[in-house]
Protein backbone atom coordinates (compact mmCIF):
# COMPACT_ATOMS: atom_id res chain seq x y z
CA UNK A 1 0.00 0.00 0.00
CA UNK A 2 3.17 2.42 0.59
CA UNK A 3 4.72 1.76 -2.51
CA UNK A 4 1.56 2.44 -4.60
CA UNK A 5 0.53 5.74 -2.46
CA UNK A 6 4.03 6.38 -3.08
CA UNK A 7 3.95 6.30 -6.52
CA UNK A 8 0.45 7.93 -7.59
CA UNK A 9 1.68 10.96 -5.33
CA UNK A 10 5.04 11.42 -5.97
CA UNK A 11 4.15 11.09 -9.80
CA UNK A 12 4.23 13.60 -12.67
CA UNK A 13 0.74 13.02 -13.69
CA UNK A 14 -0.30 13.98 -10.00
CA UNK A 15 1.60 16.84 -10.82
CA UNK A 16 -0.13 17.52 -14.14
CA UNK A 17 -3.08 17.46 -12.56
CA UNK A 18 -2.49 19.91 -9.52
CA UNK A 19 -0.89 22.40 -12.37
CA UNK A 20 -4.03 21.86 -14.73
CA UNK A 21 -6.60 22.58 -11.85
CA UNK A 22 -4.73 25.39 -10.58
CA UNK A 23 -3.85 26.92 -14.21
CA UNK A 24 -8.40 26.38 -14.12
CA UNK A 25 -8.61 28.30 -11.11
CA UNK A 26 -6.76 31.49 -11.74
CA UNK A 27 -7.76 31.77 -15.48
CA UNK A 28 -11.22 32.91 -14.15
CA UNK A 29 -9.72 34.18 -10.94
CA UNK A 30 -6.45 35.90 -11.89
CA UNK A 31 -8.67 38.07 -15.14
CA UNK A 32 -11.12 39.25 -12.41
CA UNK A 33 -8.65 40.71 -10.25
CA UNK A 34 -6.61 42.87 -13.06
CA UNK A 35 -9.95 44.14 -14.61
CA UNK A 36 -10.12 45.46 -10.93
CA UNK A 37 -6.96 47.01 -10.63
CA UNK A 38 -8.41 50.83 -10.55
CA UNK A 39 -11.07 50.21 -8.25
CA UNK A 40 -9.45 50.76 -4.98
CA UNK A 41 -8.69 47.86 -2.12
CA UNK A 42 -12.26 48.79 -0.21
CA UNK A 43 -13.66 47.73 -3.65
CA UNK A 44 -12.21 44.74 -4.80
CA UNK A 45 -13.08 41.23 -3.99
CA UNK A 46 -12.02 39.18 -0.80
CA UNK A 47 -9.72 36.51 -0.97
CA UNK A 48 -12.30 34.63 0.08
CA UNK A 49 -14.70 35.39 -3.30
CA UNK A 50 -11.47 35.17 -5.66
CA UNK A 51 -10.73 31.68 -4.14
CA UNK A 52 -14.42 30.41 -4.18
CA UNK A 53 -15.47 32.24 -7.56
CA UNK A 54 -14.06 29.70 -10.14
CA UNK A 55 -16.04 26.86 -8.57
CA UNK A 56 -18.65 29.00 -8.72
CA UNK A 57 -18.80 30.79 -11.88
CA UNK A 58 -15.75 29.42 -14.14
CA UNK A 59 -15.15 26.35 -16.21
CA UNK A 60 -13.96 24.31 -13.05
CA UNK A 61 -16.94 21.41 -14.20
CA UNK A 62 -15.36 20.96 -17.53
CA UNK A 63 -11.89 19.92 -16.38
CA UNK A 64 -12.63 18.38 -12.81
CA UNK A 65 -13.06 14.90 -14.10
CA UNK A 66 -10.21 15.03 -16.54
CA UNK A 67 -8.16 16.36 -13.61
CA UNK A 68 -9.54 13.53 -11.20
CA UNK A 69 -8.63 10.59 -13.81
CA UNK A 70 -5.72 12.33 -14.90
CA UNK A 71 -4.15 11.94 -11.46
CA UNK A 72 -3.25 8.06 -11.40
CA UNK A 73 -6.31 6.22 -12.99
CA UNK A 74 -4.45 5.84 -15.99
CA UNK A 75 -1.47 4.02 -14.74
CA UNK A 76 -3.75 0.30 -14.57
CA UNK A 77 -4.28 1.12 -18.40
CA UNK A 78 -0.49 1.21 -18.54
CA UNK A 79 -0.12 -1.87 -16.69
CA UNK A 80 -2.54 -3.85 -18.34
CA UNK A 81 -0.66 -2.89 -21.36
CA UNK A 82 2.98 -3.58 -20.11
CA UNK A 83 1.31 -6.86 -18.60
CA UNK A 84 2.86 -6.02 -15.35
CA UNK A 85 -0.74 -6.81 -14.13
CA UNK A 86 -0.25 -10.32 -14.12
CA UNK A 87 3.15 -9.84 -12.14
CA UNK A 88 1.72 -8.06 -9.16
CA UNK A 89 -1.50 -10.02 -9.14
CA UNK A 90 1.06 -12.87 -8.42
CA UNK A 91 2.73 -11.87 -6.16
CA UNK A 92 0.01 -10.64 -3.69
CA UNK A 93 -4.09 -11.40 -4.19
CA UNK A 94 -6.60 -10.16 -6.42
CA UNK A 95 -7.85 -8.35 -3.15
CA UNK A 96 -4.69 -6.66 -1.70
CA UNK A 97 -4.41 -5.54 -5.74
CA UNK A 98 -7.92 -4.22 -5.54
CA UNK A 99 -7.35 -2.61 -2.23
CA UNK A 100 -4.46 -0.54 -2.71
CA UNK A 101 -5.24 0.39 -6.16
CA UNK A 102 -8.89 1.82 -5.11
CA UNK A 103 -7.40 3.34 -2.23
CA UNK A 104 -4.50 5.01 -3.74
CA UNK A 105 -6.41 6.34 -6.75
CA UNK A 106 -9.16 7.67 -4.45
CA UNK A 107 -6.34 9.43 -2.36
CA UNK A 108 -3.82 10.77 -5.62
CA UNK A 109 -7.53 12.26 -7.37
CA UNK A 110 -9.01 13.91 -4.35
CA UNK A 111 -5.48 15.58 -3.33
CA UNK A 112 -4.68 16.77 -6.80
CA UNK A 113 -7.63 18.45 -6.86
CA UNK A 114 -8.07 19.76 -3.05
CA UNK A 115 -4.61 20.71 -2.88
CA UNK A 116 -4.77 22.54 -5.77
CA UNK A 117 -8.16 24.60 -4.82
CA UNK A 118 -6.40 25.13 -1.11
CA UNK A 119 -3.04 26.54 -2.86
CA UNK A 120 -5.19 28.71 -4.92
CA UNK A 121 -7.00 30.23 -1.92
CA UNK A 122 -3.45 30.30 -0.30
CA UNK A 123 -2.64 32.40 -2.90
CA UNK A 124 -5.34 34.61 -2.92
CA UNK A 125 -5.17 35.10 0.81
CA UNK A 126 -1.90 37.07 0.64
CA UNK A 127 -3.18 39.28 -2.34
CA UNK A 128 -6.71 39.81 -1.77
CA UNK A 129 -8.09 41.29 1.94
CA UNK A 130 -9.33 39.28 3.85
CA UNK A 131 -13.63 38.31 4.07
CA UNK A 132 -14.82 40.83 6.45
CA UNK A 133 -18.87 41.62 5.08
CA UNK A 134 -19.25 43.41 8.59
CA UNK A 135 -16.23 45.89 7.27
CA UNK A 136 -16.44 45.95 3.38
CA UNK A 137 -19.90 45.36 1.64
CA UNK A 138 -18.32 44.36 -0.89
CA UNK A 139 -16.97 41.35 1.14
CA UNK A 140 -20.71 40.32 1.27
CA UNK A 141 -21.55 36.97 -0.43
CA UNK A 142 -25.71 36.67 -1.06
CA UNK A 143 -25.95 33.14 0.73
CA UNK A 144 -29.05 32.26 1.25
CA UNK A 145 -30.45 31.67 5.36
CA UNK A 146 -30.57 28.06 4.91
CA UNK A 147 -27.44 27.53 2.62
CA UNK A 148 -24.80 25.62 4.95
CA UNK A 149 -22.29 28.38 4.42
CA UNK A 150 -24.33 30.92 5.57
CA UNK A 151 -23.31 31.10 9.66
CA UNK A 152 -19.73 30.55 8.33
CA UNK A 153 -19.58 33.66 6.67
CA UNK A 154 -17.99 35.45 9.61
CA UNK A 155 -16.37 32.55 11.08
CA UNK A 156 -12.34 33.17 10.33
CA UNK A 157 -12.67 35.25 7.14
CA UNK A 158 -14.40 31.99 5.64
CA UNK A 159 -12.47 30.01 6.49
CA UNK A 160 -14.66 26.57 7.41
CA UNK A 161 -16.08 27.33 3.81
CA UNK A 162 -13.15 26.62 2.14
CA UNK A 163 -12.56 23.52 4.18
CA UNK A 164 -15.73 22.46 3.61
CA UNK A 165 -15.44 22.94 -0.25
CA UNK A 166 -11.74 21.47 -0.14
CA UNK A 167 -13.37 18.42 1.08
CA UNK A 168 -16.30 18.01 -1.36
CA UNK A 169 -13.85 18.44 -3.98
CA UNK A 170 -11.69 15.98 -2.64
CA UNK A 171 -14.37 13.21 -2.28
CA UNK A 172 -16.07 14.06 -5.13
CA UNK A 173 -12.30 14.13 -7.29
CA UNK A 174 -11.77 10.27 -5.30
CA UNK A 175 -14.94 9.34 -6.86
CA UNK A 176 -14.37 10.40 -10.98
CA UNK A 177 -10.70 9.21 -9.96
CA UNK A 178 -12.49 5.82 -9.32
CA UNK A 179 -14.73 6.10 -12.82
CA UNK A 180 -11.55 6.28 -14.47
CA UNK A 181 -10.26 3.23 -12.91
CA UNK A 182 -13.52 1.76 -13.65
CA UNK A 183 -12.92 2.45 -17.56
CA UNK A 184 -9.20 1.56 -17.61
CA UNK A 185 -9.54 -2.40 -16.33
CA UNK A 186 -12.24 -2.61 -18.88
CA UNK A 187 -10.50 -0.63 -21.95
CA UNK A 188 -7.17 -0.15 -21.53
CA UNK A 189 -6.54 3.30 -23.30
CA UNK A 190 -5.03 5.69 -21.53
CA UNK A 191 -6.95 8.62 -23.59
CA UNK A 192 -10.62 6.79 -23.35
CA UNK A 193 -9.81 6.50 -18.94
CA UNK A 194 -10.07 10.09 -19.00
CA UNK A 195 -12.27 10.86 -21.46
CA UNK A 196 -15.42 8.63 -20.86
CA UNK A 197 -15.76 9.72 -17.37
CA UNK A 198 -15.37 12.88 -18.70
CA UNK A 199 -18.60 12.46 -20.61
CA UNK A 200 -20.29 11.02 -18.34
CA UNK A 201 -19.54 14.00 -15.89
CA UNK A 202 -20.81 16.04 -18.20
CA UNK A 203 -23.42 13.99 -19.40
CA UNK A 204 -24.88 13.56 -15.90
CA UNK A 205 -24.89 17.90 -15.17
CA UNK A 206 -27.06 17.99 -18.18
CA UNK A 207 -29.89 15.97 -17.05
CA UNK A 208 -29.31 13.20 -19.23
CA UNK A 209 -31.14 11.06 -16.51
CA UNK A 210 -34.27 13.69 -16.44
CA UNK A 211 -34.47 14.05 -19.75
CA UNK A 212 -33.62 10.11 -20.90
CA UNK A 213 -35.52 8.56 -17.93
CA UNK A 214 -37.63 11.07 -15.86
CA UNK A 215 -35.73 11.83 -12.63
CA UNK A 216 -33.24 14.28 -11.74
CA UNK A 217 -30.13 13.33 -9.49
CA UNK A 218 -28.21 15.85 -7.73
CA UNK A 219 -26.14 17.98 -9.52
CA UNK A 220 -21.98 16.32 -9.73
CA UNK A 221 -20.84 19.26 -7.98
CA UNK A 222 -23.08 19.30 -4.94
CA UNK A 223 -20.98 18.78 -2.18
CA UNK A 224 -19.15 22.04 -2.99
CA UNK A 225 -20.76 24.21 -4.45
CA UNK A 226 -23.01 26.92 -4.08
CA UNK A 227 -26.70 27.26 -2.89
CA UNK A 228 -26.23 24.03 -0.66
CA UNK A 229 -28.35 23.36 2.51
CA UNK A 230 -28.16 20.30 4.30
CA UNK A 231 -30.83 17.99 2.49
CA UNK A 232 -28.87 18.81 -0.30
CA UNK A 233 -25.74 17.54 1.32
CA UNK A 234 -27.07 14.39 2.45
CA UNK A 235 -28.96 13.61 -1.10
CA UNK A 236 -25.63 14.59 -2.44
CA UNK A 237 -23.67 12.20 -0.43
CA UNK A 238 -26.14 9.21 -0.63
CA UNK A 239 -26.13 9.45 -4.51
CA UNK A 240 -22.33 9.59 -4.63
CA UNK A 241 -21.53 6.64 -2.23
CA UNK A 242 -24.42 4.21 -4.23
CA UNK A 243 -22.27 6.14 -7.26
CA UNK A 244 -18.68 4.95 -5.45
CA UNK A 245 -19.94 1.33 -4.61
CA UNK A 246 -21.21 0.49 -8.23
CA UNK A 247 -17.71 1.64 -9.74
CA UNK A 248 -15.82 -0.19 -7.28
CA UNK A 249 -18.24 -3.26 -8.21
CA UNK A 250 -17.46 -2.62 -11.82
CA UNK A 251 -13.91 -2.17 -11.44
CA UNK A 252 -13.76 -5.45 -9.24
CA UNK A 253 -15.35 -7.64 -11.56
CA UNK A 254 -13.21 -6.31 -14.35
CA UNK A 255 -9.75 -6.89 -12.38
CA UNK A 256 -11.22 -10.93 -11.85
CA UNK A 257 -11.57 -10.91 -15.20
CA UNK A 258 -8.37 -9.95 -16.31
CA UNK A 259 -6.90 -12.16 -13.22
CA UNK A 260 -8.75 -14.88 -14.78
CA UNK A 261 -7.43 -14.15 -18.50
CA UNK A 262 -3.74 -12.69 -18.03
CA UNK B 1 7.90 0.73 -61.49
CA UNK B 2 9.46 2.98 -64.74
CA UNK B 3 10.24 7.01 -64.20
CA UNK B 4 7.45 7.57 -66.81
CA UNK B 5 4.66 5.85 -65.63
CA UNK B 6 5.20 7.49 -62.55
CA UNK B 7 4.88 10.81 -63.99
CA UNK B 8 2.06 9.93 -65.83
CA UNK B 9 -0.30 8.57 -62.66
CA UNK B 10 1.23 11.29 -60.20
CA UNK B 11 -1.53 10.92 -57.63
CA UNK B 12 -1.43 7.03 -58.24
CA UNK B 13 -1.96 5.32 -54.66
CA UNK B 14 -3.12 8.38 -53.04
CA UNK B 15 -6.75 7.51 -52.54
CA UNK B 16 -5.66 3.44 -51.48
CA UNK B 17 -3.12 5.01 -48.64
CA UNK B 18 -5.44 7.12 -47.36
CA UNK B 19 -8.30 4.69 -47.36
CA UNK B 20 -5.73 2.76 -45.48
CA UNK B 21 -5.58 5.15 -42.67
CA UNK B 22 -9.80 5.55 -42.40
CA UNK B 23 -9.87 1.44 -42.38
CA UNK B 24 -7.65 1.25 -39.58
CA UNK B 25 -9.14 4.33 -38.04
CA UNK B 26 -12.40 3.32 -38.34
CA UNK B 27 -11.64 -0.19 -36.66
CA UNK B 28 -10.56 1.73 -33.90
CA UNK B 29 -11.92 0.83 -30.17
CA UNK B 30 -11.13 4.35 -29.28
CA UNK B 31 -13.34 5.89 -32.38
CA UNK B 32 -16.16 3.29 -31.76
CA UNK B 33 -16.62 4.72 -27.90
CA UNK B 34 -16.16 7.91 -28.98
CA UNK B 35 -19.25 7.82 -31.87
CA UNK B 36 -20.71 6.07 -29.14
CA UNK B 37 -20.64 9.19 -27.10
CA UNK B 38 -21.49 11.26 -29.72
CA UNK B 39 -24.78 9.12 -30.25
CA UNK B 40 -25.99 9.67 -26.74
CA UNK B 41 -24.73 13.34 -26.90
CA UNK B 42 -27.26 13.79 -29.93
CA UNK B 43 -29.87 12.08 -27.81
CA UNK B 44 -29.57 14.17 -25.12
CA UNK B 45 -29.96 16.82 -27.39
CA UNK B 46 -32.64 16.15 -29.50
CA UNK B 47 -34.55 14.89 -25.78
CA UNK B 48 -33.72 18.37 -24.42
CA UNK B 49 -35.02 20.11 -27.10
CA UNK B 50 -38.08 20.59 -25.98
CA UNK B 51 -37.71 22.00 -22.91
CA UNK B 52 -34.25 24.36 -23.84
CA UNK B 53 -36.74 25.57 -27.53
CA UNK B 54 -39.88 27.13 -26.21
CA UNK B 55 -41.69 29.90 -26.45
CA UNK B 56 -44.65 31.34 -23.39
CA UNK B 57 -44.24 27.89 -21.67
CA UNK B 58 -44.42 25.56 -25.11
CA UNK B 59 -41.56 23.93 -27.05
CA UNK B 60 -41.71 26.05 -30.32
CA UNK B 61 -42.52 23.59 -33.32
CA UNK B 62 -39.14 23.93 -34.94
CA UNK B 63 -39.11 21.70 -38.53
CA UNK B 64 -35.96 19.63 -38.63
CA UNK B 65 -33.76 22.01 -40.98
CA UNK B 66 -34.24 24.54 -38.31
CA UNK B 67 -33.44 22.34 -35.31
CA UNK B 68 -30.35 21.13 -37.16
CA UNK B 69 -29.31 24.70 -37.87
CA UNK B 70 -29.39 25.89 -34.10
CA UNK B 71 -27.45 22.74 -33.26
CA UNK B 72 -24.97 23.26 -36.36
CA UNK B 73 -24.89 27.25 -35.61
CA UNK B 74 -23.52 26.68 -31.69
CA UNK B 75 -25.33 24.12 -29.85
CA UNK B 76 -22.84 21.26 -31.21
CA UNK B 77 -19.40 22.61 -30.74
CA UNK B 78 -18.03 22.20 -28.19
CA UNK B 79 -18.66 18.38 -26.91
CA UNK B 80 -18.82 17.18 -30.54
CA UNK B 81 -14.94 18.59 -31.11
CA UNK B 82 -14.11 17.00 -27.98
CA UNK B 83 -15.14 14.01 -28.77
CA UNK B 84 -13.47 14.49 -32.31
CA UNK B 85 -10.83 15.63 -30.79
CA UNK B 86 -10.13 12.52 -28.99
CA UNK B 87 -10.75 10.42 -32.19
CA UNK B 88 -8.16 12.50 -33.91
CA UNK B 89 -5.72 12.34 -31.14
CA UNK B 90 -3.24 9.96 -33.14
CA UNK B 91 -1.89 11.68 -36.08
CA UNK B 92 -0.97 10.00 -38.08
CA UNK B 93 -1.51 6.66 -36.58
CA UNK B 94 1.45 4.85 -35.25
CA UNK B 95 1.12 1.41 -37.44
CA UNK B 96 3.97 -0.51 -38.44
CA UNK B 97 1.68 -0.52 -42.27
CA UNK B 98 3.04 3.24 -42.52
CA UNK B 99 6.40 2.10 -42.80
CA UNK B 100 5.36 -0.20 -46.00
CA UNK B 101 3.67 2.58 -47.35
CA UNK B 102 6.78 5.23 -46.92
CA UNK B 103 8.70 1.73 -48.67
CA UNK B 104 6.39 2.21 -51.58
CA UNK B 105 5.90 5.57 -52.62
CA UNK B 106 7.35 8.74 -52.27
CA UNK B 107 7.22 10.76 -49.38
CA UNK B 108 5.65 13.21 -50.83
CA UNK B 109 2.72 11.74 -52.01
CA UNK B 110 2.13 9.81 -48.47
CA UNK B 111 1.88 13.00 -46.90
CA UNK B 112 -0.62 13.99 -49.28
CA UNK B 113 -2.27 10.48 -48.83
CA UNK B 114 -2.69 11.38 -45.18
CA UNK B 115 -3.94 15.33 -46.23
CA UNK B 116 -6.81 13.52 -47.58
CA UNK B 117 -6.90 10.99 -45.15
CA UNK B 118 -7.63 13.86 -42.93
CA UNK B 119 -10.58 15.41 -45.12
CA UNK B 120 -11.98 11.89 -45.44
CA UNK B 121 -12.18 11.83 -41.01
CA UNK B 122 -13.89 15.42 -40.94
CA UNK B 123 -16.58 14.87 -43.42
CA UNK B 124 -16.95 11.16 -41.81
CA UNK B 125 -17.26 12.87 -38.06
CA UNK B 126 -19.83 15.46 -40.02
CA UNK B 127 -21.40 13.28 -41.81
CA UNK B 128 -22.39 11.03 -38.34
CA UNK B 129 -22.89 14.06 -36.17
CA UNK B 130 -25.77 14.64 -38.37
CA UNK B 131 -27.09 11.60 -39.49
CA UNK B 132 -26.99 10.82 -35.67
CA UNK B 133 -29.11 13.95 -34.63
CA UNK B 134 -31.24 13.19 -37.04
CA UNK B 135 -32.35 10.04 -36.07
CA UNK B 136 -33.41 11.29 -32.73
CA UNK B 137 -34.22 14.93 -33.89
CA UNK B 138 -37.04 13.87 -37.02
CA UNK B 139 -39.66 11.83 -34.77
CA UNK B 140 -40.66 14.79 -32.73
CA UNK B 141 -39.62 17.13 -35.48
CA UNK B 142 -42.54 19.44 -36.82
CA UNK B 143 -43.55 19.48 -40.65
CA UNK B 144 -44.01 22.34 -43.20
CA UNK B 145 -41.67 24.70 -44.60
CA UNK B 146 -39.58 28.06 -44.36
CA UNK B 147 -39.05 29.74 -40.96
CA UNK B 148 -41.23 28.49 -37.55
CA UNK B 149 -40.24 32.03 -36.21
CA UNK B 150 -41.01 34.38 -39.18
CA UNK B 151 -45.03 33.04 -37.97
CA UNK B 152 -44.54 33.71 -34.60
CA UNK B 153 -43.41 36.85 -34.60
CA UNK B 154 -45.83 37.99 -36.93
CA UNK B 155 -48.46 36.72 -34.31
CA UNK B 156 -47.09 38.51 -31.73
CA UNK B 157 -46.04 35.42 -29.95
CA UNK B 158 -42.28 36.54 -30.31
CA UNK B 159 -39.64 39.43 -30.46
CA UNK B 160 -37.35 39.40 -33.18
CA UNK B 161 -34.42 40.07 -30.63
CA UNK B 162 -35.70 36.77 -29.13
CA UNK B 163 -35.33 34.66 -32.24
CA UNK B 164 -33.10 31.31 -31.80
CA UNK B 165 -32.26 32.03 -35.43
CA UNK B 166 -30.43 35.67 -36.73
CA UNK B 167 -32.45 37.46 -38.81
CA UNK B 168 -30.02 37.52 -41.57
CA UNK B 169 -30.32 33.66 -42.25
CA UNK B 170 -33.69 33.89 -42.12
CA UNK B 171 -33.90 36.85 -44.54
CA UNK B 172 -31.14 35.67 -46.85
CA UNK B 173 -31.09 31.72 -47.24
CA UNK B 174 -33.95 28.72 -46.97
CA UNK B 175 -34.15 26.35 -43.73
CA UNK B 176 -31.59 23.90 -45.79
CA UNK B 177 -28.69 26.10 -47.03
CA UNK B 178 -28.66 27.74 -44.02
CA UNK B 179 -27.62 24.20 -42.37
CA UNK B 180 -25.10 24.13 -45.31
CA UNK B 181 -23.85 27.45 -43.75
CA UNK B 182 -23.57 26.56 -40.39
CA UNK B 183 -21.61 23.43 -41.61
CA UNK B 184 -18.73 25.57 -43.42
CA UNK B 185 -17.04 27.06 -40.19
CA UNK B 186 -16.95 23.78 -37.95
CA UNK B 187 -15.82 21.93 -41.42
CA UNK B 188 -12.88 24.58 -41.83
CA UNK B 189 -12.15 24.67 -38.03
CA UNK B 190 -11.76 20.80 -37.98
CA UNK B 191 -9.80 20.32 -41.03
CA UNK B 192 -7.19 22.81 -39.28
CA UNK B 193 -7.61 20.87 -35.93
CA UNK B 194 -6.77 17.98 -37.79
CA UNK B 195 -3.67 19.75 -39.97
CA UNK B 196 -2.20 20.75 -37.06
CA UNK B 197 -2.39 17.53 -35.00
CA UNK B 198 -0.80 16.13 -38.03
CA UNK B 199 1.78 18.80 -38.70
CA UNK B 200 2.96 18.44 -34.52
CA UNK B 201 2.84 14.58 -35.30
CA UNK B 202 5.22 14.58 -38.14
CA UNK B 203 7.65 16.71 -36.17
CA UNK B 204 7.56 13.98 -33.49
CA UNK B 205 5.24 15.40 -30.81
CA UNK B 206 2.11 13.47 -31.19
CA UNK B 207 1.01 14.39 -27.95
CA UNK B 208 1.47 18.66 -28.37
CA UNK B 209 -1.89 18.64 -30.55
CA UNK B 210 -4.28 17.12 -28.87
CA UNK B 211 -3.33 19.22 -25.77
CA UNK B 212 -3.29 22.74 -27.99
CA UNK B 213 -6.42 21.99 -28.79
CA UNK B 214 -8.23 20.59 -25.78
CA UNK B 215 -6.53 23.69 -24.21
CA UNK B 216 -7.76 26.26 -27.39
CA UNK B 217 -11.24 24.30 -27.05
CA UNK B 218 -11.85 24.71 -23.40
CA UNK B 219 -10.65 27.89 -22.95
CA UNK B 220 -13.27 29.80 -23.73
CA UNK B 221 -14.91 28.46 -20.76
CA UNK B 222 -12.01 28.20 -18.12
CA UNK B 223 -10.53 31.53 -18.74
CA UNK B 224 -12.29 34.57 -17.92
CA UNK B 225 -12.04 36.19 -21.84
CA UNK B 226 -14.71 39.24 -21.10
CA UNK B 227 -11.37 40.46 -19.25
CA UNK B 228 -9.16 39.91 -22.08
CA UNK B 229 -8.49 43.04 -24.61
CA UNK B 230 -10.84 43.10 -27.62
CA UNK B 231 -8.66 42.15 -30.48
CA UNK B 232 -6.97 38.70 -28.58
CA UNK B 233 -9.56 36.93 -30.14
CA UNK B 234 -9.16 33.13 -29.30
CA UNK B 235 -9.34 30.59 -32.11
CA UNK B 236 -12.78 29.49 -30.99
CA UNK B 237 -14.09 32.79 -31.98
CA UNK B 238 -14.17 31.23 -35.84
CA UNK B 239 -14.97 28.14 -35.33
CA UNK B 240 -19.25 28.25 -35.35
CA UNK B 241 -21.66 30.88 -37.56
CA UNK B 242 -22.91 32.12 -34.99
CA UNK B 243 -19.31 33.10 -33.19
CA UNK B 244 -17.96 34.58 -36.36
CA UNK B 245 -21.22 36.99 -37.05
CA UNK B 246 -22.40 37.64 -33.62
CA UNK B 247 -20.46 40.63 -33.25
CA UNK B 248 -20.81 42.06 -36.56
CA UNK B 249 -24.29 42.67 -37.63
CA UNK B 250 -25.28 43.81 -41.15
CA UNK B 251 -21.84 42.44 -42.26
CA UNK B 252 -22.38 38.86 -41.86
CA UNK B 253 -21.65 37.59 -44.78
CA UNK B 254 -18.76 39.40 -45.33
CA UNK B 255 -17.41 38.40 -42.38
CA UNK B 256 -17.90 34.92 -43.09
CA UNK B 257 -16.59 35.17 -46.61
CA UNK B 258 -13.22 36.48 -44.76
CA UNK B 259 -13.20 33.72 -42.34
CA UNK B 260 -13.34 31.17 -44.82
CA UNK B 261 -10.95 32.82 -47.02
CA UNK B 262 -8.49 32.89 -43.99
CA UNK B 263 -9.17 29.08 -43.03
CA UNK B 264 -8.26 28.41 -47.07
CA UNK B 265 -4.90 30.48 -46.63
CA UNK B 266 -3.94 28.92 -43.23
CA UNK B 267 -4.99 25.67 -44.45
CA UNK B 268 -3.08 25.54 -47.62
CA UNK B 269 -0.04 26.70 -45.64
CA UNK B 270 -0.60 23.66 -42.76
CA UNK B 271 -0.46 21.77 -46.13
CA UNK B 272 2.40 23.14 -47.87
CA UNK B 273 4.21 22.83 -44.45
CA UNK B 274 2.84 18.99 -44.04
CA UNK B 275 4.86 18.44 -47.22
CA UNK B 276 8.00 20.40 -45.95
CA UNK B 277 7.98 18.79 -42.79
CA UNK B 278 7.05 14.98 -44.57
CA UNK B 279 9.84 15.30 -46.61
CA UNK B 280 12.81 15.71 -43.54
CA UNK B 281 11.03 14.10 -40.99
CA UNK B 282 12.59 11.14 -39.25
CA UNK B 283 9.53 8.60 -39.36
CA UNK B 284 9.89 5.22 -37.57
CA UNK B 285 6.05 3.43 -37.21
CA UNK B 286 6.13 0.84 -34.98
CA UNK B 287 2.52 -0.95 -33.06
CA UNK B 288 2.91 0.43 -29.41
CA UNK B 289 -0.60 1.80 -28.97
CA UNK B 290 -2.40 -0.35 -31.36
CA UNK B 291 -6.26 -0.93 -30.38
Amino acid sequence: MRSELRQALFSRWFLLAFLVMLAVFFGMSAPEWFVSWDWGTEYRQSALQQAIMPIFFGGTMLLFPFCACAAYAHSQSEEIRTHFLGWKLLRGSTFVYARNKLVANFVASGLSLAFAFLFHAFIWSLIALPSDPVQFSTHEIPFSQDCIYFPWLNVMHGLPILLWMALGIAFMGGVWGTAGLAVGIWIPDPLLTISLPTFLYFMWNSNATYLLLGFRLPHASDLYNDALTWPMVIHALWVNLILLFVLVCIYSIGLHRRGHHA
Amino acid sequence: MHKKQLHRRPFQGLTDMAAANLDAWLHSPRVWMMMICIAIYCLIQSAGDPQTLQVNGSPIPFTYPELLFIKLNSGFFLMSSLLFLIMVSELPRRISYQNLMLIRTTRLRWVMSLCLYCLWMVLFAILMLILLYSMFALPHAAHGAGYTEDALIKAGQFMENEALIPTYIRQSTTPFTACLLAIVPMFFFWMTMVFVILLLGLMGLPLLGPVVYGFLLLSHVTLLHEAMPQWLRLPVAFSTLRNITIDFPAEEFSRLLKTITGYIILDGALIAGLCFVGKKAELVFYSENKE
